[in-house]
């Protein structure tokens, strides 16, 4: 199930029902779905353009009859899905299809090596979960590939570099946020029981938060420094509290709070209205890009918060 | 029972195969006739060759054999030579061989082709899935551009029934009953919107047919509690501009009255299980439905049509 935010005012999800991949549509703050579609089958790729850091682009890695296709999604009026040859970037980078799976064409070149084909399937690696790719004001400056397996991997691709594996049982698409700061592209990543925030290019992190006993994260993301009159990059992180009632099983109550890259605790708030008398385990959420929204999407339980607005610009 | 395969209307007979027999429905004189064949037709092609003619074409054992009707009533099947070799074969030989070694490898794959050569590309529609089922299934449905060299549009595992398809093509647009929806898009799409909040929880959409415009849509739902079976009419044109309307239910634009049922002496349906509707001509003046009794202990089918008044 992923989440995506292809407008500031859009939010869109999938899922798949007995094979049958599904696509929904929210326009933002209203939770109820707008529309929804049968959509091929597919791995999304998720692109984040230089200057358009409120819009996520949409793509589909499509594998059909005829190899590997890529459609281009475009949310204007009846969805449609145009099938092109590669995504371009700034700088004349590309990524193309290839036998079973995706070539990153740094710089627009060709090249044989193998760090930077993106496959599929890779029986060491695992499946293909989604691909996040992210553009600098000089171009494609990295592309980040969650591959789901026995172990599950974070691959972070950049160009001149050998990827660099970064193991994280439970990361998703879903689980992944990027920000841009002036230090460069801050990213968090996240599981239920712990959230990272990493600068990119470095391959330490510049925190790492640990989730709460009777807790488990559900989403992180970065707050640049500038956010809310505040000099220093931050990590916001959502988790869902769990807490025992006398005689009945546990509720759940969704918590926004905000870190310091030391670790201390900046501000804690719950999130209005999210109180809920089950136990809401392992949810599939993403926050907006302006970190206004939190989106919470399962099958049977679907919702849009508001954020508090200590996180917010 | 033996599966249904599908139905056709042929100028006034709807003709409904199942595997093993054929029957017509003499929709003037409610006349009834039924001729036997052997052998399981493991491709279909349902060919609309105006709004009052469609044919069947069925192969079995690797031979094209074409629907038609005897100058007594009788339905006949006449064997089709040179169609395999002609314009159908690239759709075949795309639809099915390559997408049934892609969907299912060594399993057997049915196809079902819907065609409509009288209509703008795309004209080809195909459904592949293991076997012909009232009840949804997991299939794979493709839409083909016969005259293009990449002749792919829309590929999409999609879960329904398989037994005389719920798919209709009309001016550009195509619509299927899938699941417990119904998908609708232009038919240049890769795409289907879903008519969401159109009819109740306990309601499926069984059956579909587009109107010859493509802009409103007759739908036969059954009601899963009662086992009652409406057939509405529903103004689709919100959906296919990207706009769901926010009160769906304005689109319905009414529902057909059921009149005259042929042949004479259909019998009444049960109540316990009421009909399942498969097919609505494409002037959307008669459904086609099976209807089923119990008698000593046996299950027995019989087929029927009624026809449909709009007010």
């Amino acid at each position: 199930m992923s989440i995506f935010f292809p407008s500031h005012r859009m939010c869109v999800t999938s899922d798949e029902i007995e094979r049958t991949k599904r696509l929904h549509i929210l326009e933002l703050p209203d939770e109820s779905v707008r529309a929804t579609y049968q959509i091929p089958a597919g791995i999304y790729i998720r692109v984040h353009r230089w200057g358009k850091d409120t819009e996520e682009l949409l793509w589909l890695a499509n594998s059909g009859m005829h190899g590997v296709s890529l459609l281009r999604f475009d949310f204007s009026g009846f969805l449609s899905l145009t099938n092109e040859a590669q995504i371009d970037f700034l700088d004349g980078s590309r990524i193309v299809p290839a036998r079973n799976g995706l070539q990153i064409q740094w710089g627009g070149r060709l090249s044989d090596k193998s760090s930077d084909f993106v496959p599929l399937s890779d029986p060491r690696v695992g499946d293909l979960e989604g691909i996040i790719a992210i553009e600098g004001p000089s171009g494609l400056q990295a592309v980040l590939v969650p591959r789901v397996g026995e172990t599950d991997f974070l691959v972070f691709h950049e160009p001149g570099k050998a990827p660099i594996f970064l193991s994280l049982a439970g990361v998703r698409m879903n689980r992944v946020e990027i920000a841009r700061s002036e230090q460069g592209v801050l990213i968090a990543i996240t599981n239920k029981s712990v959230a990272k925030l990493f600068l990119l290019s470095r391959q330490r992190p510049l925190c790492k938060i640990e989730g709460a006993p009777s807790s488990e994260i559900c989403a992180a993301f970065p707050i640049p420094a500038g956010t809310g009159g505040v000099g220093r990059d931050r990590i916001g992180v959502i988790s869902a509290r769990f807490e025992r009632l006398e005689g009945k099983g546990w509720s759940t109550i969704l918590m926004s709070q905000v870190f310091e890259t030391n670790g201390s605790l900046v501000s804690e708030a719950e999130i209005p209205e999210s109180a809920h008398e089950y136990q809401l385990l392992q949810l599939n959420a993403r926050v907006s890009p302006d970190r206004r929204w939190l989106v919470v999407w399962e099958p049977y339980y679907h919702r849009v918060f508001q954020i508090p607005s200590i996180t917010n610009s | 029972m033996a599966e249904v395969v599908d139905v056709a209307f042929q100028e006034n007979a709807a003709l409904i195969v199942e595997v093993g027999k054929i029957h017509r429905i003499d929709l003037v004189s409610g006349e009834t006739h039924t001729a036997s064949f052997h052998g399981f037709p493991d491709v279909v092609i349902r060919e609309r060759l105006s709004t009052d003619h469609e044919t069947l074409l069925l192969r079995i054992g690797g031979v094209f054999y074409r629907l038609g009707s005897g100058s007594n009533g009788r339905p006949l099947l006449e064997e089709e030579g040179g169609y395999a070799h002609t314009d159908f074969r690239s759709v075949f030989q795309l639809g099915v061989y390559g997408a049934s070694v892609a969907i299912a490898g060594q399993k057997d794959i049915h196809a079902h082709v819907l065609r409509f050569p009288l209509s703008s590309e795309p004209r080809a529609f195909c459904l592949l899935a293991e076997g012909y089922n009232l009840e949804p299934i997991a299939a794979r449905f493709l839409s083909l551009d016969e005259d293009s060299e990449n002749p792919l549009r829309m590929d999409l595992d999609v879960y329904i029934r398989t037994s005389c398809p719920p798919i209709d093509a009309r001016n550009h647009v195509i619509a299927m009953a899938l699941d417990n929806s119904i998908g609708v898009g232009p038919t240049e799409s890769r795409v289907l919107i879903n008519l969401n909040g159109l009819f109740e929880e306990h309601e499926i959409p069984e059956v579909v047919a587009l109107d010859e415009q493509g802009e409103t849509l007759a739908c036969a739902l059954r009601d899963q509690r009662r086992n009652a079976t409406r057939v509405l009419r529903i103004d689709i044109r919100p959906w296919l501009s990207g706009l769901a309307p926010q009160n769906p239910k304005k689109a319905v634009l009414g529902e057909a009255k059921m009149g005259k049922r042929l042949p004479k002496d259909a019998p009444t349906p049960d109540p316990r299980f009421g009909i399942i509707p498969l097919r609505i001509s494409p002037s959307l003046d008669w459904l086609v439905a099976e209807v089923n009794t119990i008698r000593g202990g046996k299950t027995l089918r019989r087929f029927f049509a009624v026809n449909l008044t709009w007010e």
